[in-house]
């Protein structure tokens, strides 16, 4: 058995050492290199562009203007991170929006030029003040549903013994993935081959297929290394399709690689959130009602809506539910999905508002939770698929010695600093894909494993050689995996914490009918691993190749899945200086069954981490006067250092959700970021009585 | 970037040669703050005279100074036994500042001749900008920011003033300098010994910036002179003072508010005092009314308060910096009545 055991990273030593091998690293002969000029204004129309001291740059190969690419629109695709065209039109929407392309001969000859070039704009005003604009909220059609309602939540709220009912903020926040996005596009003849730094290739595939009207099946899409992707890089891109457009106008290979100021406005933020939330209870600290209203802040012409409100219509038990996610729309580049989204802001507000009423009634945080622990969605009414919540709460409180805490405000401390202890619940909704793979053994009796996922620094090529090992009963060193590459069995992308589960369970397909292959060949049951090479000698074979896919099936559909945790944390804060420092975090997560306990704690170590940084640090701010996203670099949006990270502990409650995958597996990849801010704010009140309703928190 | 030539001097004398005819030169030293300057395209000078070979590197201590070649890495200083014997805050300063990794390369004047984050001068570039041509040789920014190029305007002013400055600042300008040692620094009444073509000068460091923001004067260096030695005054106050960097992220990151200072009580006042302030000022503030202001007064609390509030007469609060002023009041009650919890 290798699943359940904590396999290193197969990519680990290549990474640290430098060897591991990135878009932006390979080698292309006669590669031209893509500059973009992008807007700088957030509204108004290009009036005039001045190409001629640009294209006087020696090695300057061309620069295009908009509409001169060719490509189709709107994208329509949802693998297309915007509908827009880029470089479609004139009309400027937001502040980095590609003006220009800059094509030369080198990357320092294209940046010459694009400062060279000189855009004329008739610049309008824009609009950019969220709160300011927030009666303009619009409700649209989205992907989930945009709102839900069960019972009576005006009546029940009337009859309420207590009410909380406050406003909470979340930052807009980027993505900040230490690898910029970089791509390279060659045609050969009508057939072009992308390489991309991608979540999803196929995803990618779809997109430029209807962006330049060629059929997918001519267009090949490979990624190598993923540094990090976190939602960026989870959808197509302007990049990636004018990167392919130009190179077909031009007939040799572009490559375009981001800059780090450029990725703060070329492939999407998580967008600021207001959230207005009510919440209703019985004395006995029983919820009678949860009202949540979330707007997000959008772009003008694309749609993207964070839907805050989600973990609200699950997450505890309550008979009347009402929620909405609307959006403002401004002029700023499209928002997308960002580890972890929607719950992400959403039950940093929830879980906020539920230590006010645990508060307002004295009863402590982990029992008001467990009083209304839901034993089915309490909005869908379904069954859940398995949940082991109140594990997870009893796992991390007695980890974290919940019991010693003392619930006034101010009341633990060190003799040097207050401390402060804050906890919530944690809940993202599950996300299946289907997925496919396809094995072979060869006669050496090594295995390899191909499928079109991806390696974006989660243990995917790690994982998935556990699995087929497992099933096959050989060593998990034998088997070799290939990713990324749309010639490969196709599978969803590396998104949504969904990746074990489908092609997880893809693999474990196509293994065990691998498996069976063998034993049939060999004519008996039971057949040792150790006599595969001896039966492919037998029947003078090379190889056996097997083929296996997996998809949620509709029966399932009668359960509602979601990934759940529970998060504590303390807070130390110097009574002078009164910045809140974390100085512990406990968590303990349902998740299903665990692959591999290595990768798994990293990754939910990883999300609580990249918590503290929506709790304490990241936001990106907007210029009041422009509009723009005023933080370019890391220098200005601030990600946790080392040294912002304390003591973090992970555990798993034993589970099997049967429900989920064939595996038992659910998502672990972003759950660990939920419910961190809240805790944190919650904490940071325990210490100094001081509520704090936004993140970043600011005392 | 473009293209520059590259000239390597192995003494001070022979950088400042190379420099004398080519008034556009700039010298580099541990690269960590001139090339992202280059890559900002905040200079693209022709010339570049690297100095990280010459030899005014070394710490020495003879009876009542510290002298600190200018090129000595700010790692190594910090560590050095004398220095954090005789003069701890300097290496709080340091420990404090930027990276390991950036410490390991860094060099001491090269910390105080950094310019501003402000964001607005920082810039973004590869942006369409039409109405503003560029400065030659620099890259255009899309920021306003009379720092970058004279009469632009400043971002800051009516834009995101988190980081900006609330003492020293000017109509054109309200960046804050970003060294942490240039706080003990100016605490410690520390001197430059500054050599250039005219010959060797001592500045004190508080002489080195404007003292009201000038965003034509980054500096009041002359062209072409290098910092070969920072000379710190031993005794009381360098073994006395701490100090203390407010920011965001715990490590890696510049001050919202650092306080360096100390106090000595004697018979239950306030007998003397030092108090400077990073993170509020174009330059390292040395907070002379609030020292003057302290003196006997109790160690309490709200002596720190009023003093702090009395170095602010005159202060410009915006609603995006506001909050420095009690940062201030944080960070310097902090490091002058509790300096053994001084981190």
């Amino acid at each position: 058995m290798t699943i359940g055991t904590p396999l290193v990273r197969q990519d680990a030593v290549s990474k640290v050492t430098g060897v591991a091998q990135y878009v932006g690293d390979r080698l292309v002969d006669g590669v031209l290199e893509g500059v973009f000029v992008r807007s700088t204004v957030s509204a108004g129309a290009v009036a005039a562009i001045d190409v001629a001291s640009a294209l006087a740059v020696p090695g300057v190969v061309r620069i295009f203007q908009a509409g001169e690419l060719g490509v189709a629109g709107p994208l329509e695709h949802w693998a297309a991170g915007q509908a827009t065209v880029p470089l479609g039109d004139l009309v400027i929407r937001h502040e980095g929006q590609p003006v220009a392309l800059v094509i030369a001969e080198t990357r320092m000859a294209a940046l010459a030029a694009a400062d060279r070039v000189r855009v004329r704009v008739d610049a309008e005003p824009p609009r950019i003040d969220f709160e300011a604009l927030l009666d303009e909220a619009v409700e649209i059609k989205d992907w989930a549903p945009t709102n839900s309602s069960v019972g009576d939540v005006a009546g029940a709220l009337a009859a309420a013994a207590v009410t909380v009912s406050e406003r909470y903020r979340t930052a807009d926040r980027h993505h900040a993935a230490l690898e910029p996005s970089a791509v390279i596009a060659e045609w050969q003849g009508e057939e072009l081959e992308l390489w991309t730094s991608t979540q999803w290739v196929f995803g990618v595939r779809a997109a430029l297929a209807q962006a330049l009207g060629v059929p997918p099946e001519r267009i090949r899409v490979r990624t190598g290394s993923v540094g990090g992707g976190f939602g960026a890089k989870g959808s197509t891109w302007p990049h990636e399709i004018l990167a392919a457009a130009a190179a077909r106008v031009l007939r040799r290979p572009v490559r375009i690689r981001l800059s780090r100021a450029e990725t703060f406005v070329a492939h999407g933020y998580q967008p600021a959130t207001v959230q207005d939330l009510t919440l209703g209870a019985a004395a006995d600290g029983t919820l009678v009602a949860i009202r949540h209203e979330s707007v997000s802040a959008a772009a003008m012409a694309d749609d993207y809506v964070e839907h805050g409100s989600l973990g609200s219509r699950t997450i505890y038990r309550c008979p009347n539910i009402a929620t909405r996610d609307r959006i403002v729309r401004l002029h700023r580049p499209q928002p997308t999905f960002m580890r972890a989204p929607h719950e992400g802001p959403g039950m940093t507000a929830l879980e906020i508002a539920m230590d006010e009423l645990a508060e307002r009634l004295a009863i402590d945080p982990v029992e008001l939770r467990l009083r209304n622990h839901a034993d089915a969605d309490p909005t869908s009414g379904k069954p859940f698929s398995s949940k082991k919540l109140r594990e997870c709460y009893q796992l991390a409180a007695d980890r974290f010695g919940w019991h010693r805490r003392t619930p006034a405000p101010g009341s633990m401390g060190d003799g040097r600093c207050l401390i402060g202890w804050g906890m919530a619940s944690c809940l993202m909704s599950t996300f299946r894909f289907g997925g496919s793979a396809r094995i072979t053994i060869r006669r050496d009796g090594t295995v390899r494993i191909e499928t079109a996922s991806h390696e974006i620094g989660t243990g995917v090529s790690t994982i998935l050689p556990q699995i087929a090992a497992d099933v096959l009963g050989v060593d998990p060193a034998r088997v070799e995996v290939a990713l990324g590459d749309t010639r490969l069995a196709e599978a969803g992308g590396t998104f949504g914490s969904a990746t074990t589960i489908g092609v997880g369970s893809a693999v474990h397909a196509a293994a065990t009918k691998l498996r069976a292959s063998l034993e049939a060949l060999a004519g008996e049951p039971g057949l040792e691993p150790a006599e595969y090479s001896e039966v492919l000698k037998l029947r003078q074979l090379d190889h056996v190749t097997e083929d296996g896919s997996w998809a949620p099936s509709p029966t399932e559909s009668g359960y509602a899945m979601n990934a759940y945790g529970a998060i504590f944390v303390e807070v130390r804060i110097d009574p002078i200086v009164r910045m809140p420092r974390v100085s512990r975090c406990v968590g303990a997560y349902s998740v299903g069954r665990i692959i591999n306990p290595r990768t798994a704690r990293s990754q939910a170590i990883g999300g609580i981490i990249w918590g503290l940084g929506q709790a304490l640090l990241e936001e990106s701010r907007v210029d009041p006067a422009t509009g723009r996203f005023v933080a370019k670099g890391f220098g200005g949006y601030h990600v946790p250092a080392n040294a912002d990270v304390a003591d973090v502990e992970v555990m798993f409650a034993e589970e099997f959700d049967r429900h989920a995958s064939t595996l038992g597996a659910r998502g672990v990849g972003e759950i660990g970021t939920i419910g961190v801010g809240a805790a944190v704010a919650n904490a940071v009140y325990h210490a100094t009585g001081v509520r704090v309703r936004d993140v970043p928190i600011r005392i | 970037m473009e293209p520059f030539e590259y000239r390597r001097a192995t003494s001070a004398a022979e950088a400042i040669g190379l420099a004398a005819d080519r008034r556009d030169a700039v010298y580099l030293a541990g690269g960590t703050e001139v090339v992202n300057w280059l890559k900002q395209g905040i200079v693209s000078p022709p010339l570049i005279i690297d100095v990280s070979h010459c030899e005014f590197d070394g710490v020495t201590r003879d009876n009542d100074t510290l002298s600190i070649g200018g090129l000595a890495r700010m790692a190594t200083v910090a560590a050095h036994p004398d220095v954090r014997a005789a003069a701890p805050a300097v290496t709080q300063a340091l420990a404090a500042s930027a990276s390991p990794a950036i410490r390991q390369m860094a060099t001491i004047a090269g910390n105080l001749l950094q310019h501003t984050r402000c964001p607005y001068y920082l810039g973004t570039r590869h942006s369409a900008l039409g109405t503003r041509p560029s400065a030659e040789r620099r890259v255009p920014s899309a920021e306003p920011c009379n720092r970058r190029e004279a009469g632009s305007g400043c971002g800051a002013a009516e834009g995101d003033q988190r980081g900006a400055a609330i003492l020293g600042t000017s109509a054109g300008c309200i960046a804050t300098h970003p060294s942490d040692l240039g706080v003990v620094l100016a605490l410690l009444d520390a001197e430059l010994v500054v050599l250039g073509e005219a010959g060797r000068r001592v500045v004190a460091v508080e002489g080195l910036h404007p003292s009201v923001a000038d965003p034509g004067v980054e500096n009041t260096l002359i062209r072409g002179e290098l910092i070969t030695a920072i000379r710190v005054p031993l005794g009381r106050p360098a073994s006395r003072a701490r100090y203390l960097k407010i920011r965001d992220r715990a490590s890696f990151d510049f001050a919202l508010v650092a306080a360096a200072g100390y106090v000595v009580v004697e018979d239950g006042v306030i007998a003397e005092a030092r108090l400077a302030f990073g993170g509020v000022a174009a330059r390292p503030w040395r907070a002379r009314t609030a020292e003057a202001h302290l003196i006997g007064r109790r160690p309490i609390a709200e002596s720190v308060a009023r003093a702090v509030a009395e170095e602010l007469t005159g202060a410009v609060l915006l609603p995006g910096n506001r909050y420095k002023s009690e940062l201030m009041v944080r960070a310097a009650t902090k490091v002058l009545l509790d300096p053994d919890a001084v981190p």
